[in-house]
């Protein structure tokens, strides 16, 4: 497999090899760049130093009062004033610091190492025990934080080790219940069956397998976790039962603040403030570990009917994805697009129908029937969408919608264009059903009762309800096995055809391509390299990107060259299409001599 | 369905049994014992063995376990040790604080959270879409505690820049003066609402954002829908069985927060009287409130999973 398909056949799994994690001083790097993420750094940065500091000297000592000077403005004697007796804000809060950071720490250890057993747990192949942890998981997880702690109070009265105890328990719960998705994926792939295969013990398997891959969660949570664990010391210690009075901490100088609040209320100021800074920066931390580690969580698509596109240059939060791209599907014509994924083949279909996210810029120009869509305003983009131009999308099974039945997803476009009575649309709807070979009786059901196959039927029918003058077919057939997508393929050239629309079919199969289309694009990051007859392409590619796909289309399917007749005459008897389909396919078959 | 109903309702009453056992059991695992502690550490020997002897604390864990169970279960809860009174009394007395607060605090963190949630997903420029951001993430960073205390400097009576809802406490009379009761909670609920609502409007974002993953929220656009339409009808629609999810969540996240601002509002919730009994040192009213409030809040979770089942016909399919 080269490494497009390889990398496709990966992501089909659902799997990301494990052990690949972006080293620390990398993930370090790219989230200082980011200003959120710097700000965090930095804020963390100065919470380690000044708790280290306050272990050898703080402004003024703890222990100074002065009864004379309570609840003194801010001066250069003390710089956040003085609390109610006398004793200096500054340094109780410094002080408070370093409890905090170690309340902090030692929950996020005891969250983690309670998370990691519970991981291991729901994934070892004991099935009882698999599933009792998950049962017990949701039992204790419904148990507020707060009233454990409560509990653990009354033995140990109030102390650190209550909150320590009582957050790290409740988080631990949640860090495995949030990896429980990633750690079964992990279990159940092909690297770990294989490495069960080779002898490797259940417990080489854990670690090397499935906490690599469940890591990059529990980090973020962990972050995530320790603002959290900021703010139950706060509310635990004023409630009584965190940290003992005469300890310094936040949640102390929070809760002492409380009581004076009518004599002085800017004293509650001050560590609210700072508890607040600090929780923005961990969860901000968190939100910059995983993009640091991470880079892929938007994908974007941009695609461009009777249409012509020309100069089309698109960015997402300013990287550009495409970079000028020209290309015409004309009145009758179809064309196809094809190029590895990641090359920006979906984006010019979005970039057409007006599907780009808010993110994007795009420019350049893109004509339908002569009308400009750079520019439009997406209530008049909707009003093209579903009428003047259909899409029919790679994933019908998550595409459609759950909750509409087969009938009312057709008729979607219709009722959304037209002023039709109910009758008129459902004869219009059952009349479209049989076209595309859909039985009557799945009018009523919904599409997580269909296959693959008669899901992508539905899509297909529905965006050609209203007869639009162009139609982009995106990925149609990848989801499907390679017998259904013959028959899917089949069935919207024929459809097509019979409209006297345009086709423009997206793809990364060339041998998908060679049944759909006559003239071709070849895509490859974001510019056309290539672009001819699909038949002479396949024949004679000339850049290096065409000739590794039609040398992957070559090895895998059988489509291309002579077997290609007796394959078709297999298909006519197998197909629903009422329109006949061996035109096409002869056409097709012979090389070069059919009008474009 | 059914069989999922009932493998659910088991489950529910499997985890009220680990409960019950958790926290008969938290309450006994004491250096000292339990007579001793409730007695106080410095009465006399036989007060704390009269107290043994009427809490039936000398009989073997497990016939003191049943007898509470079978008391729980004829509505007997105990009685005070300091008032006397029944617990469920009491506890009903508070109830009717608590809960209309959570309620009230959850319909506003609601009524904040989801179009901010909605609004933060549709935003174009990148200015707008940092300050959502600013919002969801300082709205969760702020303590209970001193929101509370924010509100109350800016709204309360007595204190206020704008003196026109009361800081603390709640009618004597109860709900039978409604409007009084309701302007009690009107501040604490605000307080809840806002953090809560913090938390709703980053959950609602992530659902939206992977319900526009599934490609649905395209085909909706595809077929005709502006951006604005597609998001609100079918995506919020599709979204939503996680947000009953979420919901549940935050009900548990919510109790801390409700505690504190009981506290600071001085309101007798079940909160503050959770706290107060555990520092009278109250254990056997303490075990009992306990258990009621970790009940409550599996019957929520009951209660959200079957509402999420019902939500997405895409569940009904598969044996869970």
């Amino acid at each position: 497999m080269n490494d497009s398909q390889h990398a496709s056949s990966a992501a089909a799994h659902g799997v990301v090899e494990c052990g690949r994690l972006r080293r620390a001083g990398v993930v370090v790097a790219s989230m200082w760049a980011r200003g959120t993420g710097r700000f965090a750094l930095v804020t963390l940065g100065l919470w380690i130093l000044v708790s280290l500091v306050s272990l050898v000297w703080t402004p003024r000592s703890l222990w100074e009062t002065n009864g004379y000077d309570v609840w003194a403005k801010p001066s250069a004697d003390h710089w956040l004033g003085t609390d109610g007796v006398g004793a200096d804000v500054f340094s109780w809060l410094m002080a408070g610091s370093r409890t905090d950071l170690v309340i902090v720490a030692l929950t996020v250890l005891v969250a983690l190492a309670i998370g990691l057993l519970l991981v291991a747990a729901m994934t070892s192949r004991a099935a009882a025990l698999a599933h009792g942890s998950v049962v017990l998981i949701d039992a204790l997880i419904s148990i507020p934080t707060v009233l454990i702690a409560l509990m653990l109070a009354v033995p140990l009265g109030a102390s650190v080790a209550v909150i320590v105890l009582a957050c790290g328990f409740g988080y631990g719960l949640n860090l495995a219940r949030v990896a429980r998705p990633s750690a079964m994926l992990a279990a159940r792939s092909m690297y770990v069956e294989s490495a069960r295969a080779d002898g490797a013990s259940a417990m080489r398997v854990f670690a090397t397998h499935i906490v690599p891959n469940v890591m990059p969660t529990l980090v973020v949570q962990c972050s995530l976790s320790a603002g959290t664990a900021v703010l139950a010391e706060a509310g635990l210690t004023y409630l009584g039962v965190g940290v003992p009075s005469g300890v310094p901490s936040w949640g102390h100088s929070l809760s002492t603040s409380v009581r004076f609040i009518n004599i002085y209320p800017l004293t509650v100021l001050w560590p609210g403030l700072l508890v607040t800074v600090v929780v923005v920066a961990l969860n901000l931390f968190g939100d910059a570990l995983r993009e640091a580690a991470d880079p892929l969580t938007n994908r974007d698509c941009e695609v461009t009917m009777g249409v012509v596109v020309d100069d089309l240059r698109v960015a997402i939060a300013s990287r550009p994805i495409l970079h000028g791209v020209h290309l015409e599907v004309r009145d009758g014509q179809r064309v196809g697009l094809v190029g590895p994924s990641g090359s920006g083949k979906s984006m010019i279909s979005r970039a057409i129908m007006g599907l780009l996210p808010p993110t994007a810029e795009r420019s350049g120009s893109i004509e339908l029937g002569g009308r400009q869509l750079v520019g439009l305003p997406d209530v008049e983009m909707a009003a093209l969408r579903g009428a003047a131009v259909g899409m029919v999308f790679q994933n019908p099974g998550t595409s459609l919608n759950p909750l509409l039945t087969v009938g009312r997803q057709i008729a979607l476009p219709l009722a959304l264009h037209y002023e039709l009575t109910a009758d008129e649309r459902e004869a219009r709807v059952r009349a479209m059903m049989r076209k595309v070979g859909l039985p009557a009786d799945l009018y009523g059901r919904r599409p997580h009762e269909l296959s693959g196959g008669q899901q992508q039927r539905v899509g297909i029918a529905t965006a050609l309800i209203t007869s639009p003058r162009l139609i982009i077919a995106d990925e149609p057939t990848t989801a499907l096995d390679s017998m259904t997508q013959r028959q899917i393929v089949d069935l919207l050239v024929s459809l097509v055809d019979e409209a006297g629309a345009a086709l423009l079919f997206i793809t990364h199969d060339f041998s998908v391509l060679a049944r759909a289309t006559r003239y071709c694009y070849v895509l490859d990051a974001g510019r056309i390299v290539e672009q001819g007859r699909t038949q002479a392409l396949l024949d004679d590619p000339h850049t290096p990107q065409a000739r590794t796909l039609v040398g992957a289309a070559r090895r895998l399917t059988l489509h291309v060259g002579d077997s290609h007749a007796r394959e078709t005459a297999v298909m006519r008897e197998t197909t629903v299409a009422e329109t006949t389909t061996e035109e096409t396919v002869v056409e097709t078959s012979t090389t070069g001599t059919e009008e474009w | 369905m059914l069989k999922y109903l009932a493998r659910r309702c088991a489950l529910f009453a499997l985890a009220l049994f680990v409960v019950s056992v958790v926290v008969f059991l938290a309450l006994r695992v004491l250096p000292g014992d339990l007579a001793t502690i409730m007695a106080g550490l410095n009465s006399p020997p036989e007060r704390v063995a009269a107290l043994r002897a009427e809490l039936g604390l000398d009989r073997p864990l497990v016939a003191q376990y049943g007898a509470w169970i079978a008391g729980l279960a004829h509505g007997d809860f105990g009685t005070t040790m300091l008032t006397g009174q029944p617990v469920a009394s009491v506890v009903g007395a508070r109830a009717q604080i608590t809960f209309p607060l959570i309620v009230l605090g959850l319909l506003i963190a609601l009524v904040l959270g989801v179009p901010l949630g909605c609004a933060s997903v549709m935003a174009k420029s990148a200015r707008a879409r940092g300050l959502y951001q600013a919002v969801a993430i300082v709205g969760g960073a702020v303590p209970a505690l001193w929101a509370g205390l924010v509100l109350i400097l800016l709204f309360g009576r007595g204190t206020g820049l704008l003196p026109i809802l009361p800081a603390s406490g709640f009618p004597q009379d109860g709900w039978s003066s409604p409007g009084r009761a309701f302007a009690a909670l009107v501040l604490p609920a605000v307080t809840v609402g806002v953090i809560v609502g913090a938390s709703i409007m980053r959950y609602t974002r992530s659902a939206l954002q992977s319900v526009a993953s599934t490609g649905a929220i395209e085909m909706a656009m595809a077929c005709g829908m502006t951006r604005r339409r597609a998001l609100t009808h079918v995506g919020l629609r599709l979204a939503m069985p996680q947000l009953v999810s979420v919901v549940g969540l935050t009900f548990a996240e919510m109790i801390t927060g409700v505690m504190v601002i009981e506290n600071l509002f001085a309101l007798p919730g079940i909160g503050s009287g959770l706290v107060d009994d555990l520092t009278h040192r109250d254990l056997i009213a303490v075990q009992s409130e306990l258990f009621m409030l970790a009940a409550f809040f599996l019957v929520i979770g009951l209660l959200v999973d079957l509402t999420h089942r019902a939500l997405d016909p895409r569940l009904g399919q598969d044996d869970e």
